[in-house]
């Protein structure tokens, strides 16, 4: 009986992030379409994106079985960094003076090193061996703990890079996204102990897992809704 | 008159354009084009042999990518003054220096009209107070009237509080507001010209699109 309401709610949360996600995802498109500064654009552009993957990642939670889950996973968090880096050099570039963000871009590089090599060890093991095994098990934490320590970093330069623009919009845009980020750290955090890795309270952290992923969902909507500051016509003058 | 480079514009402002010897100030929400009635307003006046100066805060490379964006040709450019990319630099903390810089260049070229485009008026009101930023642009914009220039400025609505925004607005011969609107699910980007010197008043909005063939405004209807 626990189980079922514990499972139904793990429900309920993903299903609010899919839609979240997708109706994100819609929104994206429609404000990028109206927007004619390419940064703004991009930015739109490359959120629905990544909205998108959310709702693909969402629905391979759902029917993935076995291995085939982390592969996508892998994949969600590099499409994830790439959009993290774009965004901190965005913010940067609006900074007045270009000051340095936390020397993400004398780091970048090393960072894209790490988590390459870090990928294809948790690729390999997730692949070639089988599950509920200690080589699985290692190779899985240390993708989860670098994933966790790279992500954490991100969020840090993305507050940072909010505090520096000037521009309010890239602002409320970078800080929703870095809180987006760090809801997505604390779903990986709660998820290593109770993974595939360890099934017998897999439900439980499952659920408290997909609650960060919803939280993650909106925070990734605000982030989008935050480019296109829209208002509404006065009626007697419109 | 001075055509703005949009030639719906043009009409809506009385066939002809801006005014003779004004600023004009466009004020909206970052990305929503601005910039690129800037860039047809210097267009235009490459087009017609005016005397074209862009000063900005960003890199020359940066507006030209921009240009190319919104369909216009950079082989013919205006004289930059800028963050990087050009002869004559622009620091955002020396007011002085871009208010001096911007008259020369304006003062070597006296005998030809003169169109001076610029996006550091939201900058430098976030870097210095709201007065000196007021008397600073009115004294350049009038020193600017006297050479026969037409002044184009940016502010950024994501950048500057409404209200000083509204005092810089009193400044400035006009103003045109770009805006975001919601109705239901989609999003509608509008104008209207809050004034324009030698003009009634305006009422209403009007609707405009963007693409790589030029501006087009039209009237809104709901």
């Amino acid at each position: 009986m626990l189980d079922s309401i514990i499972n139904f709610v793990g429900v309920l949360f993903t299903l609010a992030s899919m839609g979240v996600l997708s109706f994100g995802a819609y929104r994206a498109i429609v404000i990028g379409r109206v927007l004619i500064r390419g940064i703004y654009r991009n930015r739109a552009f490359w959120t629905g994106a990544v909205m998108a993957v959310g709702v693909i990642a969402n629905l391979l939670l759902f029917l993935a079985s076995g291995n085939q889950f982390p592969l996508f996973l892998v994949g969600t968090v590099a499409v994830l960094f790439i959009f993290i880096d774009s965004s901190i050099k965005v913010a940067q570039d609006t900074d007045f003076f270009h000051r340095s963000i936390l020397a993400w871009q004398r780091l970048r590089n090393s960072l894209y090193v790490v988590l390459l090599g870090s990928s294809m060890i948790g690729f390999w093991a997730f692949v070639f061996t089988s599950m509920n095994t200690i080589p699985t098990f290692l190779a899985g934490a240390q993708y989860f703990a670098i994933v966790g320590l790279l992500f954490s970093y991100s969020a840090a330069a993305l507050i940072v890079s909010a505090r520096r623009t000037p521009d309010r919009t890239m602002r409320r845009f970078v800080r929703m996204l870095g809180l987006a980020i760090a809801c997505f750290v604390i779903y990986l955090t709660i998820w290593i102990p109770f993974s595939p890795f360890s099934v017998t309270v897999q439900d439980l952290g499952n659920t408290i897992s997909y609650f960060f992923v919803a939280g993650a969902s909106y925070y990734l909507y605000r982030a989008v809704m935050s480019l296109s500051p829209v208002g509404h016509i006065e009626k007697e003058t419109a | 008159m001075v055509s703005t480079g949009v030639p719906s514009l043009d009409n809506l402002l009385g066939s002809d354009g801006y005014p003779d010897r004004s600023a004009i100030l466009v004020v909206g929400a970052p990305g929503i084009g601005k910039e690129a009635l800037g860039y047809w307003f210097v267009r235009s006046g490459l087009i017609q042999g005016d005397y074209c100066l862009y000063a900005t805060h960003r890199p020359v490379s940066d507006v030209l990518r921009d240009m190319k964006g919104v369909g216009i040709s950079t082989e013919r450019v205006p004289e930059w003054i800028s963050s990087s990319g050009s002869p004559i630099r622009l620091d955002l903390r020396d007011a002085t220096s871009i208010s001096f810089n911007i008259k020369q260049a304006v003062h070597q070229n006296k005998n030809r009209r003169v169109r001076v485009a610029t996006d550091v008026l939201s900058p430098l009101l976030v870097l210095n107070p709201l007065e000196s930023m007021y008397n600073y642009w009115s004294q350049l914009l009038s020193d600017l009237k006297q050479q026969d220039a037409v002044v184009f400025a940016l502010a950024e609505d994501g950048m500057n509080p409404p209200n000083v925004l509204t005092t810089m607005e009193q400044i400035f011969d006009g103003v045109i507001e770009m805006r975001l609107y919601e109705e239901g699910l989609s999003i509608t980007p509008l104008f209207r010209v809050k004034k324009m010197l030698g003009l009634p008043p305006f009422h209403g909005y009007f609707r405009f699109s963007v693409s790589s063939t030029g501006m087009e405004v039209m009237a809104h209807v709901r």
